[in-house]
C-alpha cells in the first residue's frame, strides 16, 4: 500500500515537471518566430532630379550699386504631395538678401521663382546660398541647399531678369 | 519489475526539479521577443502610413491582397517615378523628414515596448528613426540614431499603434543607390 502511494505521488511529480517543460518549449518557439520582412529598403541619391530639387542659374551677374535685381531659381516638386518651400538668399557679405515662400504643387513640375537681390557697392564674385524649407512640422519635411555664383561688376545697367 | 518502475519514477520526479528552476528562470527575465512582423494582422501590425511623408507611396505592400511584406522604396516620387535623395553637392546636408511613412499596431493583449532600427551597418544618411501617435505633432520620440542604429524602445499599449518617421540627412557626395533591413520588434513591456 505505501509503495503504491510513493509510487502515486512519484508519477504525481513527474507529470507535473513535464507540464513546464511545454510551456516552455513553446515559449522559447514563440521567442524565435520569424516573419518574413528581411525585405531590404531600397534608397537612391542623385546628383540631380531629386524628391524636391532646386537650381538657379550657374552664374548671376549684377551691376554694382544696381539698388535691385531680380533673377529667378527654378524648383521641381518630384514628390507625390503638396510642399511648401520658405527659402532664402544669403551671403557671407549679406549684401544679398532675399526670401519668400512657395507651395510646389505635386505634378512634377517645375516652378519659377523671382528673387530680387540687392547688389553691393564693390566688384565681387561670391557664392550664394540658397535654402529652403518645408514650414509645417507636418507630412514630408525637406530642407535643401543649392549655391549660385554672383558676380558683382561695374558699369551701369543691370542683368538678370525674372522668370522666363 | 517494480523497483525498476520506482525508479524511473524517481528519475522522472528529479528532472521535473531540473524543469522548474529552467522556467523560473525564464518567467525571471519574462523576455517574449516578438520579431518583425510585416502582416497587417500579426501581432505587431505593419500598414502603410497615412501621412505626407508617405503621399509618394514610399511604404507599401509587396502583394496588396495577402499584405504579406511591407517594403520601402525611397526612390518613389511623383507619378510612382524613381527620384530619390538629391546629393549633397554643395557641401549642405539636405534633409528629408518623412512623417508617418508606416504604422505599428500592437494587436497583442499586453503593452509592447516596440523598437525600430536597422540591424548591422545602416545608411549613413540616415539621421533617425522616431515613432509617436499617429497625426501627433511635435518630433516623437527617437527609437534609433545614425544610420538606424542605437535602438531603443517606446511602450506601446495593446491595440495601440504608432506612426514611425524617418527622418534623413543627406550627406552622401556622391550619386548611388544602397539598400538596408528595416527591423520593428517588441518585448514585452
Amino acid at each position: 500500500m505505501i509503495r503504491r502511494l510513493v509510487a502515486l505521488i512519484m508519477l504525481g511529480m513527474a507529470t507535473v515537471g513535464l507540464l513546464p517543460w511545454l510551456q516552455q518549449a513553446v515559449a522559447a518557439y514563440q521567442a524565435q518566430v520569424r516573419l518574413p520582412a528581411d525585405e531590404q529598403a531600397v534608397y537612391q541619391v542623385l546628383s540631380t532630379n531629386g524628391l524636391v530639387s532646386c537650381d538657379v542659374p550657374t552664374t548671376i551677374v549684377l551691376r554694382r550699386n544696381l539698388s535691385r535685381t531680380d533673377n529667378f531659381f527654378r524648383c521641381t516638386n518630384n514628390h507625390g504631395a503638396t510642399v511648401t518651400l520658405t527659402w532664402s538668399a544669403l551671403d557671407a557679405g549679406g549684401f544679398i538678401s532675399a526670401s519668400g515662400s512657395d507651395t510646389l504643387p505635386a505634378n512634377g513640375t517645375a516652378a519659377c521663382r523671382s528673387a530680387t537681390l540687392d547688389a553691393g557697392n564693390t566688384a565681387d564674385t561670391r557664392t550664394v546660398t540658397f535654402r529652403g524649407s518645408t514650414v509645417a512640422d507636418a507630412g514630408l519635411y525637406v530642407q535643401i541647399h543649392f549655391t549660385a555664383q554672383v558676380t558683382v561688376q561695374n558699369g551701369a545697367g543691370g542683368l538678370g531678369g525674372g522668370c522666363p | 519489475m517494480r523497483p525498476l518502475i520506482a525508479l524511473s519514477l524517481l528519475t522522472l520526479a528529479l528532472l521535473s526539479l531540473t524543469s522548474v528552476v529552467a522556467v523560473q528562470s525564464l518567467s525571471s527575465t519574462n523576455q517574449s521577443a516578438l520579431t518583425i512582423v510585416s502582416t497587417s494582422d500579426a501581432l505587431l501590425a505593419l500598414a502603410p502610413g497615412l501621412g505626407a511623408g508617405n503621399a509618394s507611396g514610399t511604404a507599401f505592400y509587396q502583394n496588396p491582397v495577402s499584405q504579406d511584406v511591407l517594403l520601402l522604396d525611397f526612390r518613389k516620387g511623383w507619378d510612382a517615378g524613381s527620384y530619390g535623395f538629391t546629393a549633397n553637392v554643395t557641401a549642405y546636408a539636405n534633409l528629408f523628414r518623412y512623417r508617418w511613412l508606416f504604422t505599428v499596431t500592437n494587436q497583442s493583449a499586453y503593452t509592447q515596448c516596440v523598437s525600430v532600427y536597422v540591424p548591422g551597418v545602416g545608411p549613413a544618411d540616415l539621421a533617425s528613426i522616431r515613432v509617436r501617435a499617429p497625426g501627433e505633432a511635435g518630433s516623437g520620440l527617437q527609437v534609433a540614431g545614425a544610420g538606424g542604429g542605437s535602438p531603443s524602445c517606446q511602450n506601446l499599449a495593446a491595440g495601440q499603434s504608432f506612426e514611425v518617421d524617418l527622418w534623413w540627412s543627406v550627406t552622401s557626395t556622391a550619386p548611388h543607390t544602397g539598400s538596408f533591413m528595416l527591423r520593428v520588434e517588441s518585448i514585452r513591456a
